[in-house]
């Protein structure tokens, strides 16, 4: 052997020692940096991972490029109403908004960040079921309460997508490839609500009492949660007797109250959140913040409370200033700069940092079902005392002042609805409701009351644009958002909403 | 000559690669020569001929186009074709082409505003900027609907249309000018019959019928018009016991007489749609040295509301449906009730700075001892100052302290002459104050260091300088105190606290002020650079300057 033939073999030993250890991968198509669904859905645990990934969606956008959805669902609720007020920072769509001069061009339209968790609940809804052919150790009933809290998880997304844009696109399969994104029209509102009761019955059936961890359950979806969010949907579709029946359910479960008006009041209900008083909340906390710290407070605060929520909605007695509504100053506000004090405080007068901004969102709380089924009360008739008493029990735990009780005749709707409606201001003031209230209440009985809505916005909007404001509210389909203009370029099916063509 | 050889044999083919490269080489590179492929406004309606195809011919016959689709910043309101057919059969003509060049040229020039526009910037009232043509145009809502409005002659088709340079809004009505003045608008009106006699008589309907171009601040008027019914139930059942009533000389063309005066009263300065009434709280009146207020109660705008001396009186609400007319020289709205000018005496002001709306709502804080709060830029509507790092507080005095101020309370601020750190001004709105000569007292807690402060009165500085370090001369007491500026306003006899002269201010209208403290002179660093105001007095100069004196539970002791 020739030394030649030495250094010639051991080359080809080489090169083939090298293909045989490199690149053992070279053919496979799967990511190596992730996880595929046909990897996945393999167990119960990975459900269970995947129900509380469409948790956290409610806290943020994963990528971090949206606002976090209860961002939204804050702005949404309060910027058309009459309890906010501008800061500094206020951003021009915001402004825009608060004029009554939404476009379709503005950002505060989008409503990626819904169908983002919709996305999230449709791929449990559709995946998780094949896990039981898989993992022995999963019952059907747990895989029930898993995709009753999906379902219901969709459910409530969209409701707020009906109660903001009306009509919108009903989609109820997974996007899980390329294949599957589809440009589906709009569906009407009416088909998406019934929709919606089909998966919050489908979560009512199903759906676990406890999770046996009092934090947990109000992070997550328990039958209480389910039956607060069809009380809800009976209320906006006109259904009262079902609502009261909701509402009694949560009601004689004795599994909540109201947290007794004290000094600790604030900090137990708002600052450490998941009280006795909670059904749902979304849970932050000091490793996920959420965005309110910013916005409503320091020198660039987009968003303050309106001098008109202190002066009328709670009042302020000049003679005697120990007699005070809890839910006011130091409360809902704090008023020596109208700063909206539920986000930003731990007590009445200290406040959070900014590394501590991890006050929850609340979806559901005990008074507010209380307050929902007066509601439902009053429109039944003949039940108007009823609805008084729930109210004067939230009233009293709060020592709302007298100048707010308008002693109201039980027997009569309209008086009632109006106090009602106020107390819901009082007692859920910046929790983003108060412009779906003002709406629910307006429109009932096919716009019945929409001297509420627009006497709202004679109030709130600026004098110059005041009568202009007025007049686009008498279109109810001013009442509704436009499609953000991108949905449309994206999608040639949609097509924009009536008010705004 | 193997090569030559080789040549002789492939020169064809040699010459047709040159060719085939000539060919291909040297094509001439296409550079872009705009920056956007963004269309301007007039190409913009070029590309849509079955809406514009009008528009853009009596753009061009106007010689409008060029400027139009050139750079600039332009919003125009676009008539599309069906709205030119409805013009076109109302003035009898078939086309564009038929009309008047100047004419045309007019009428364009009104659909044309120098600076872009869009639909959120649109108020109830007129637009911020005038057309070219010269007038405003206004918008609105059309009830119901919810339709933008424009010059309420035109619903929008289709808002916020953006080109390269401006905004088109399609309307569906060619928008025409007013033609008339206020004055001619009035006069045809038979409702108003009373107004314009008195306008005649007086003199001021020459004021309203002219078109004043060279005087660009009295281009615009706006009248404030009540109609006959509403003098009848005033209690004027002709125009004859109307003018009796008031026209005190005998000639109403005498600036001094009441009726003169009473018709100057109801016309503003400048064009004010009610958009523009209720942005602001007082308005100038051609009557001299008078203003109207406004205020906004729900929807009704209120004329004239107003506590003045501790007496309410009801305000005059503005009939929004028969109001916002436009004229060629301005606008005019209809009162439902009399609008009366006021003839008022001059009476004294204590203006507690402390005591903002804004601080009042605190009540936990507002006259609540030992409580402090201080204050950002924008929080307080009444009060600005230059340096938004430097904070105001609000201080009410703890029960032990030895200070003595009016409801021991005051509003201190942070003055040095040129520091970065605190202001160097500093601006209250004061209240109501009637027109007339008033001394301006400051009350206010002497400092240790002190600044030397200088007030000023709508942008007046008042004589004298306020030294915020000096002790009272305790020798000195009564009238031969206040001879050198300075006086008690304490119930006690403290040198603390005392009251120091700014001078005397001619307060020209019967209206609310803005009264601004300027540092004028460094005095150095120091916690005690902080003014400590107790409340400003305007007293007029023939009242007693001396009483009342002040207690800190808020007594006056006359």
């Amino acid at each position: 052997m020739t030394k030649r033939k030495i250094i010639v073999g051991f080359t080809i030993v080489l090169a083939f020692s090298m293909l045989a250890t490199s690149c053992k991968k070279w053919m496979t198509l799967q990511p190596q940096d992730g996880i595929t669904r046909q990897e996945f859905w393999q167990t119960k645990e990975q459900i269970q991972s995947a129900v509380t990934g469409s948790y956290a969606s409610l806290l943020g956008d994963p990528t971090g490029n949206d606002k976090p959805l209860s961002e939204y669902l804050f702005l949404w609720g309060e910027l058309r109403a009459d309890m906010i007020t501008n800061g500094l920072g206020v951003t021009n769509d915001e402004l825009d908004i608060i004029n009554v001069n939404t476009l379709p061009t503005n950002a505060n339209t989008k409503w990626a960040s819904v169908y983002r968790t919709i996305n999230y609940c449709n791929t449990i809804i559709d995946f998780a079921p094949s896990v039981i052919n898989n993992d022995k150790t999963l019952t059907q009933v747990q895989l029930n309460a898993y995709l009753a809290e999906a379902r219901a998880l969709r459910g409530l997304m969209y409701f707020y997508l009906v109660k903001s844009f009306r009509d919108v696109p009903l989609k109820l399969k997974a996007t899980s490839s390329d294949q599957d994104l589809q440009q589906i029209p709009k569906t009407s509102a009416d088909t998406i609500l019934k929709v919606i009761l089909a998966d919050l019955k489908y979560a009512d059936s199903n759906a676990v009492f406890s999770y046996g961890n009092s934090m947990v359950d109000k992070g997550r979806i328990t039958k209480y949660t389910v039956k607060a969010m069809l009380a809800d949907v009976y209320l906006w579709m006109d259904n009262y007797t079902d609502a009261v029946d909701a509402c009694n359910f949560i009601i004689n479960s004795n599994q909540f109250g109201l947290i007794k008006g004290d000094d600790g009041w604030f900090n137990t209900l708002y600052f450490k959140g998941n009280s006795a008083e909670s059904i749902f909340e979304f849970q932050y906390d000091n490793q996920k913040l959420n965005s309110f710290f910013s916005m409503l407070t320091t020198n660039r605060g987009r968003i303050y409370a309106s001098p008109y929520v202190m002066d009328q909605i709670y009042t302020i007695d000049y003679v005697d200033d120990t007699k005070k509504d809890i839910r006011g100053e130091g409360a809902s506000i704090r008023t020596s700069d109208n700063a909206i004090w539920k986000y930003l405080g731990v007590t009445s007068n200290t406040g959070r940092t900014q590394d501590a901004s991890f006050a929850h969102w609340f979806v559901y709380r005990y008074a507010d079902i209380l307050l929902m089924k007066a509601e439902a009360l009053n429109q039944i008739g003949g039940r108007g005392t009823e609805a008084i008493q729930l109210i004067n029990t939230i009233r009293n735990r709060a020592g709302a002042l007298a100048a707010t009780n308008t002693n109201p005749d039980p027997s009569n709707k309209n008086d009632m609805t109006d106090y009602i409606l106020a107390e819901r201001a009082r007692e859920l003031s910046f929790e983003g409701k108060r412009w779906y209230d003002v709406l629910r209440n307006a429109k009932r009985n096919n716009y019945e009351r929409k001297d509420i809505l627009l006497n709202m916005v004679s109030r709130s909007a600026p004098g110059a644009r005041q009568q202009s404001a007025i007049n686009k509210y008498k279109n109810p389909d001013a009442h509704y958002f436009p499609i953000y203009f991108n949905e449309l370029l994206l999608n040639p099916n949609l097509v924009q909403n009536p008010f705004y063509k | 000559m193997p090569q030559m050889k080789i040549f002789e044999q492939h020169k064809w083919s040699v010459c047709f690669c040159f060719l085939l490269l000539g060919l291909f080489a040297c094509k001439k590179q296409q550079f872009d020569l705009l920056t956007t492929t963004d269309v301007n406004i007039v190409d913009f309606l070029r590309k849509s001929p079955d809406q514009y195809s009008e528009l853009v011919k009596a753009l061009d016959r106007t010689n409008i186009s060029p400027f139009l689709n050139a750079y600039g910043t332009y919003t125009l309101f676009a008539p599309n074709n069906a709205a030119f057919k409805i013009y076109l059969t109302s003035i009898g003509k078939n086309s564009v082409d038929e009309m008047d060049v100047d004419a045309l040229k007019d009428l364009m020039r009104l659909h044309i505003i120098n600076d872009t526009i869009r639909s959120t910037s649109f108020t109830d009232g007129k637009l911020y900027a005038p057309t070219m043509q010269g007038q405003f145009l206004t918008t609105g809502v059309q009830p119901e609907t919810g339709a933008t409005v424009i010059n309420r002659q035109a619903i929008s088709v289709e808002l916020n249309q953006l080109t390269g340079n401006g905004y088109v809004h399609t309307v569906d009505h060619v928008l025409l000018a007013a033609t008339l003045t206020v004055a001619k608008q009035i006069e045809a009106n038979a409702k108003y019959s009373y107004f314009t006699q008195a306008l005649k008589e007086t003199g001021w309907y020459d004021t309203l019928n002219a078109i004043n171009t060279t005087d660009t601040t009295r281009r615009w008027k706006t009248l404030l018009l009540e109609s006959d019914s509403v003098l009848k139930v005033a209690g004027f059942p002709t125009y004859a016991s109307f003018k009796a009533k008031y026209s005190k000389t005998g000639n109403p063309k005498n600036p001094d007489d009441s009726l003169n005066l009473y018709m100057a009263y109801h016309i503003l300065w400048d064009i004010k749609y009610i958009a523009d009434i209720v942005s602001f709280t007082s308005h100038n009146t051609y009557a001299p040295q008078q203003v109207v207020t406004q205020m906004l109660d729900g929807t009704n705008v209120l004329m004239n509301q107003a506590t003045f001396n501790n007496v309410f009186e009801k305000g005059i609400p503005i009939n929004r449906t028969t109001s916002d007319m436009p004229a060629t020289n301005g606008v005019f709205h209809n009162l439902n009730g009399q609008l009366l000018l006021k003839k008022r005496d001059p009476f004294r002001v204590d203006f507690d700075i402390a005591a903002q709306p804004e601080i009042i709502k605190l009540t936990s804080i507002y006259r609540k001892p030992g409580k402090t709060q201080t204050f950002a830029l924008g929080q307080l509507k009444d009060v600005t100052w230059q340096n938004v790092n430097s904070l105001p507080q609000y201080t009410s005095e703890a029960a032990t302290t030895g200070n003595f101020y009016w409801w021991d309370d005051h509003f201190d601020f942070n003055m040095r002459f040129n520091n970065a750190a605190a202001n160097n001004w500093i601006e209250f709105k004061t209240p109501l104050i009637v027109k007339g000569k008033y001394k301006v007292w400051v009350c206010f807690r002497r400092a240790s260091v002190g600044q030397y402060i200088q007030l000023s009165f709508d942008g007046t500085p008042t004589p004298k300088l306020i030294d915020l370090t000096t002790a009272l001369n305790g020798a000195l007491a009564g009238a031969a105190l206040e001879a050198t500026g300075y006086k008690r306003y304490t119930v006690v006899t403290t040198s603390n606290n005392y009251a120091m002269l700014a001078g005397i201010v001619d307060v020209a209208t019967t209206d609310r002020h803005t009264l601004r403290f300027t540092c004028v002179k460094d005095q150095g660093s120091g916690a005690n650079n902080t003014s400590t105001v107790d409340f400003v007095q305007f007293i007029p100069v023939d009242f007693d300057q001396q009483r009342p004196l002040f207690g800190r539970d808020g007594t006056i002791l006359q």
